[in-house]
């Protein structure tokens, strides 16, 4: 790693990673924190509000093409997912199947739906994910960026699973059960949650990258996100399709991902299943060598 | 939870540059501070909800030395803090006025 200058996605708040993120001041709020759309059920708990409730969306351009974006903070409640917060992610996304840009953003940082707010918070969950069903069936993409403090877990982790494409960087860890959760649920022969080597092995990026769930592998760098976004919005949108075939041809995709990788106790056993040369060698790897494995084996 | 409303009498002419400008995140030891242009001249108005309770003197003082270090008529700070200390609430006032003016 020679970088000199790094502008980390992960260290960033999420206001200053749209900054970065977007055309140099581009970047218009919708219900921006003067508005304080607080949450109403935090008080109650005796939690401190944000003004923005963690999600920070509105439209921005990228190199001259307009795009809807929705922030996550990751800082404030592990980027839960409450009522004001997923209302205003539901808001953009209908707004895109109606207004059609040219793609919606989302910088996912989210543990999951929030405690505080859990009913409101799951069915916020459910009309994400519908809403960005019906953003993409009406032609836009809808765009997930992970990589930052918490991850994508819980509801959000299904979410991120909805989408058309997922760009993330190492930190960017995916699932829905986090390793605490399972450790509890199943106990620590299952997994260690404390084995933080193995808890990135697994759910970090390099691995579902390797699995077709990450659609492409950044560095940690605010910029390469932006070239790996810009480069993304030049292919050709696709076509959703709600037909049987293709649903099933998914389903054959994941029971054959079980089939081979199913009885792995560590991430580095599917690599090595996968032909990978030197699995042991994947988690120092650059993102450039990781996405060139792959690029080797298809 | 606490809530805290501070008057002060303030310096400047009000000329900032943005409407509004926010600084910092509702994070364990840390907190929001949002800075907004509003039509109150020599005068600024500061709106503190806070986790750490019975604290009021001190925030006092940090917004009296911030008071003393920027021009702080015609705004109005609204904050939510989740038990910063007085270093990073100075830091995050400063931060957030800045980021007004430039």
């Amino acid at each position: 790693m020679k970088r000199i200058r790094r502008r980390s996605f992960f260290d960033a708040s999420a206001r200053r990673r749209i900054e970065h993120l977007f055309d140099a001041g581009s970047f218009r709020e919708f219900l921006p924190p003067t508005r304080k759309r607080v949450s109403p059920h935090l008080r109650h708990f005796n939690v401190p509000c944000s003004f923005d409730d963690g999600a920070i969306v509105g439209e921005a351009t990228l190199d001259g093409k307009r795009v809807l974006v929705f922030a996550q903070e990751g800082r404030f409640l592990g980027g839960a997912l409450g009522e004001v917060h997923a209302s205003k992610i539901v808001g953009l996304l209908k707004r895109a199947a109606h207004d059609k840009p040219a793609a919606v953003v989302g910088l996912l940082d989210s543990g999951g739906v929030r405690l505080q707010e859990a009913n409101v918070g799951e069915i916020g969950a459910t009309e994400i994910i519908r809403s960005a069903f019906d953003a993409r069936a009406a032609g836009v993409r809808v765009v997930g960026l992970v990589g930052g403090v918490c991850g994508c877990f819980g509801g959000m982790g299904i979410i991120s699973c909805c989408l058309d494409a997922l760009i993330a960087s190492e930190h960017g860890r995916v699932g829905v059960s986090g390793p605490e959760v399972i450790e509890t649920n199943v106990g620590v022969q299952e997994f260690d949650s404390r084995d933080k080597a193995l808890v990135w092995r697994t759910t970090g990026a390099k691995n579902r990258y390797l699995l077709g769930i990450v659609t492409k592998l950044v560095e940690d760098h605010i910029p390469d996100y932006r070239a790996a976004l810009a480069e993304y919005l030049k292919s050709p949108a696709p076509s959703p399709s709600t037909d049987l075939a293709p649903l099933e041809a998914a389903v054959g995709v994941l029971r054959q991902r079980l089939d081979s990788f199913g009885q792995a106790r560590d991430a580095r056993e599917i690599w090595k299943a996968m032909g990978i040369a030197e699995p042991n060698q994947v988690p120092d790897m650059t993102a450039a060598e990781v996405s060139a494995l792959k690029g080797a084996r298809s | 939870m606490e809530h805290l409303e501070f008057d002060l009498e303030a310096n400047g002419d009000g000329s900032h540059k943005h409407p509004y400008a926010v600084a910092g995140v509702v994070a364990s030891s840390d907190l929001e501070v949002m800075v907004e242009r509003v039509d109150t001249p020599k005068k600024c108005k500061v709106i503190v909800d806070t986790a750490a309770e019975g604290f009021r003197e001190i925030w006092k003082s940090v917004l009296d030395d911030c008071n003393r270090r920027h021009s702080l008529a015609g705004t109005r700070i609204s904050v939510n803090d989740y038990a910063a200390s007085p270093s990073t609430v100075s830091l995050r006032l400063s931060q957030a006025i800045e980021s007004l003016i430039e």
